[in-house]
């Protein structure tokens, strides 16, 4: 019997109301991995209100900053200690291998609360303006307050990061949080609702509610009691939030999709190529916003950098995302499989050149039911194609051949979305110049997923707005207050109220 | 682009016209790391720009201009699955999943 994940509101593990469940898979073996209480309306509304009398109270929002950050390195040091555990839930309901999670995501998890924590320390929480003297002498304070109470809403394909990507700022400023992950991957989330009840983060502070269904997206999205939305996930998704969000005008931060672009410059070095490109795009088995879906290379060199690339490609092991020795597991479930072998068909329907993969691998019987894909790769795409225009979200990457760099720069920004992009080129100097003309949020010279904790990562045109991480994130999950004291005791001496009145107030 | 729809939609939205008053729309969009499209939607605004694509019993179908003129010509059929899925799709408040497949026009309208 799989294990009982029940929600976590108000510093309490309890059942939805409804007391109905729902199940997550194994993305690896198609089997059901756990049973989570199934979250509904009334189940968001009491997690708002929690929430919402968890900030009113003070019992967090008042601690000082510095207590604050203390909080995000005690946060990071617990989930150094659970490291395995946090991995291995983290492999078993999302398909990312136990290789990446351990080795990578767990890490970046915890270092994301201790950076977090270091840049609130170093936070402009509280600014005094100089004077000028006019109209009278006045102290001003700019003050950062946290929000309020946050709807945070992540995605299935990073579940534990994502999660801490928009957990450690609106904690570390203050706010309290109901969040809603991805019914198909909700259980690192609880868990880290657990360490952070551990750490001693005040109960009402994180509240988690589960559940798959638009009604209680709909309820974090339109509760008055909710002041900002932060959502992961698609740009059709993402219109609709701000439409919902916009009846209380609720601040609204937007991490959406990407077809991220990859220029090879003909200088670049083709060993360094054909191990980072495909690194870009199937790490995760494409199910990353920020992949690198398009290769953009020198049409003389698309066949050799092609041949490089499916060599390479032929290393790549595919199997259970549990084994240490797998570098792509699964994609999350059977719809989505569906859905890429159905783009695969359709490059082949519009002329691409299959160089590689395109298939459901063959895996022992033990995998039969897990959702594969083979790593695939299409040559002599033309950017207008489908499979060059639309977020695939699976182990597909487009070789699109150019002639001049002025025409990969435009092929390159030929697409609505702007989250990544890249540039590959043993000129430094050449490729940054190059990479100031992609218009994305972020953009990598030779190399891919350089994601940091430090570094803000958004979109540019349809991939979003707002920051995730860095100083510019805390900007997000807080607002600006000016607090002005004027320093003029005799109302005679204000000479401004003269503009409303006729005569002075005493004579 | 042309949108068909299956019966097991007609299912759909009869149970969704009695839960829910307002105007119903069905948006294709892309997918990403939230779900899959197409999305059922209640009083969704769409852009000025969209395409309607069809009408699934009753429901208008609306897509971008963008994705209309990729798929020009091109006749698809909605149908529903079962899923766990959010992308605040009302079809996930029914454990159930829009789902669009290539399909040949005189399948069914």
């Amino acid at each position: 019997m799989s294990q009982f994940y029940p929600l976590f509101i108000g510093g309490k593990k309890v059942s939805a109301r409804s007391g109905e469940t729902f199940e997550v898979i194994n993305p690896s073996n198609g089997k059901v991995c756990a049973t989570v209480a199934k979250a509904g309306v009334e189940d968001v509304n009491e997690a708002i209100h929690v929430a919402g009398e968890t900030f009113e109270s003070g019992v967090w929002c008042r601690v000082p900053p510095g207590e604050r950050a203390d909080m995000m390195f005690k946060i990071a040091d617990r989930i150094a200690k659970r490291a395995q555990e946090l991995a291995s839930l983290e492999t078993t309901q999302s398909g990312g291998t136990l290789r990446r999670t351990m080795g990578s995501d767990v890490l970046l998890l915890a270092q994301q609360f201790t950076v977090t924590g270091q840049i609130l320390n170093n936070f402009p929480i509280r600014e005094e303006l100089p004077s000028i003297g006019w109209p009278g002498p006045s102290i001003n304070i700019i003050e950062r307050e946290p929000v309020g109470v946050c709807g945070l809403i992540t995605p299935w394909n990073f579940p534990m990061l994502l999660a801490g990507w928009k957990l450690a700022p609106a904690i570390a400023m203050g706010n309290a949080v109901v969040i809603k992950p991805a019914s198909n991957t909700p259980l690192t989330t609880l868990l880290l609702a657990e360490i952070f009840q551990e750490c001693g983060l005040p109960d009402g502070v994180v509240n988690v509610v589960a559940g798959p269904g638009a009604l209680i997206g709909e309820a974090i999205v339109t509760h008055a009691g909710v002041d900002k939305i932060s959502f992961t996930g698609s740009t059709a998704v993402g219109r609709r939030i701000m439409q919902l969000a916009s009846h209380t005008v609720k601040r609204v931060t937007l991490e959406l999709g990407g077809k991220s672009p990859a220029i090879v410059l003909r200088d670049a070095d083709p060993d360094l190529v054909s191990e980072g490109a495909l690194f870009a795009t199937f790490l995760h088995s494409g199910q990353i916003c920020e992949s690198g879906t398009r290769l953009i290379v020198p049409r003389e060199l698309q066949d050799d950098i092609v041949d490089r690339l499916v060599a390479k490609a032929s290393t790549i092991t595919i199997g259970n995302a549990m084994e240490l020795t797998t570098g792509m597991g699964p994609v999350v479930s059977k719809t989505q499989q569906e859905t890429i072998l159905n783009y695969i068909q359709a490059g082949l329907d519009e002329g691409a050149t299959l160089a590689c993969g395109g298939k459901i691998p063959d895996l022992p019987e033990a995998l039969a039911g897990g959702f594969y894909v083979q790593p695939t790769i299409f040559k002599n795409v033309d950017n207008s194609m489908k499979i060059a225009q639309e977020e695939i979200f699976g182990p597909v990457l487009c070789v699109i051949p150019y002639d001049t760099e002025e025409e990969a720069v435009r092929i390159a920004n030929d697409t609505i979305y702007g989250l990544a992009a890249g540039v590959w080129s043993k000129n430094v100097s050449k490729a940054q110049n190059i990479g100031r003309k992609l218009r994305a949020g972020t953009v990598w010279i030779n190399d891919w997923h350089m994601l940091r904790p430090d570094a803000p990562f958004g979109g540019y045109k349809q991939s979003g707005f707002g920051r995730e991480s860095g100083y510019q994130v805390l900007f997000e999950y807080s607002q600006t207050k000016h607090l002005h004291t004027s320093m003029v005791p005799d109302v005679n001496q204000r000479t401004w109220y003269r503009l409303l009145f006729d005569s002075w107030a005493t004579k | 682009m042309q949108v068909l729809a299956h019966d097991s939609v007609a299912a759909l939205l009869e149970k969704v016209r009695r839960d829910r008053k307002g105007n119903l729309l069905i948006y294709i969009g892309e997918g990403c790391c939230d779900g899959t499209a197409p999305y059922l939607y209640e009083n969704f605004i769409v852009e000025p720009t969209a395409v309607q694509a069809g009408v699934a019993h009753g429901v208008p179908v609306y897509t971008s201009q963008r994705l209309a003129a990729l798929h020009a010509g091109e006749t698809w059929l909605l149908s529903v699955i079962s899923s766990v899925s959010d992308s605040f799709s009302i079809a996930s408040d029914y454990g159930l999943q829009l789902v669009l497949s290539p399909q040949q026009p005189e399948q069914e309208g």
